[in-house]
């Protein structure tokens, strides 16, 4: 539901229309209309990217909007919008974490007890549980390519990688994932 | 091993739930930045960026030519020198401008 002083603004309006009405205009009511619409998307990505810290997820995504209402000048509409959204929001992710060292990212060592690590997880080990295990490259990776239906080229254009290591991401944590869950899935059959 | 592949990949294509705004839009919009102001503020910044170089050019041109002229020891026709003088003035807060607005992204 729009406010009532944005009632000139169509819901259907599209994303290049509500930016065009922000930077000529300033106007606000098309930005929230572009918040509404995309906040859903970014606030489950970086929930994917802090794996699951909620609190965290919604003062980054809030981040992540001020960042673009304040660069949508430099917005050229080349890519989607929304590609355009969730690279601010990758970004605003890896600048905090810089900050939280506890959050230990997926290393070389993980590889080697993957397999004890999800045997000791067992059954409880679904797709999500398992995502939350792989790099925050291939989290982000995944989530875009899976959740947000973006092609390997956007997900690329997105996340600033070439499209090879878009590609081997996707098929390196498909063979990561297919060995966490079919340990855990065939210990427990 | 082909039927947990396609589970996995069901299972990664599953759609995910959307989330309620619960007010988030609305604490983004009360965070926003006055971006009109900043606009304004620019352009303020540029036309005095510009009426300074103008004054500047008026003051120090014929004499920075002149200076120019005096210490390249090749012959520098007082009109390239004076052009160029002028070119130096008006460019330095232009280049500034830009470059602060560039930053600024």
């Amino acid at each position: 539901m729009l406010p009532r002083a944005h009632r000139n603004l169509e819901v259907s309006d599209s994303d290049t229309t509500l930016v065009a009405r922000v930077v000529a205009n300033d106007d606000r009511g098309a930005f929230e209309l572009l918040v509404r619409r995309h906040q859903s998307g970014v606030r489950n990505f970086l929930r994917r990217l802090t794996r699951n810290d909620v609190e965290r997820a919604n003062d980054l995504a809030q981040e992540a909007f001020i960042k673009a209402y304040q660069g949508l000048d430099s917005y050229r509409g080349s890519a989607r919008f929304s590609t355009w959204l969730y690279r601010i929001a990758y970004y605003q992710f890896l600048n905090d974490q810089r900050g939280h060292r506890s959050d230990v990212e997926f290393c070389e060592d993980d590889h080697a007890n993957a397999e004890d690590t999800a045997a000791q997880v067992g059954a409880a080990l679904d797709v999500d549980r398992a995502l939350e295990r792989l790099s925050v490259r291939q989290r982000a990776v995944f989530d875009l390519h899976y959740k947000k239906g973006m092609t390997h080229a956007e997900v690329a254009e997105a996340l600033e990688l070439p499209l090879g290591t878009v590609k081997s991401d996707l098929v390196r944590g498909h063979e990561q994932l297919r060995a966490w869950l079919g340990h855990a899935r065939g210990g427990t059959q | 091993m082909n039927d947990k592949a396609t589970n996995i990949e069901a299972e990664l294509r599953a759609p995910e739930p959307a989330l309620a705004d619960d007010e988030f839009s609305v604490s983004v919009l009360a965070r926003l930045p006055p971006r009109r102001r900043r606009i304004a503020t620019r352009r303020w910044t540029l036309a005095g960026a510009a009426c300074l170089g103008s004054a500047l050019t008026a003051i120090f041109a014929p004499p920075l030519g002149e200076a120019l002229a005096s210490l390249t020891p090749w012959m520098l026709p007082p009109l390239a020198a004076t052009t160029l003088a002028i070119l130096v003035i008006v460019m330095a807060p232009g280049i500034y401008f830009l470059y602060s607005d560039r930053a600024d992204r």
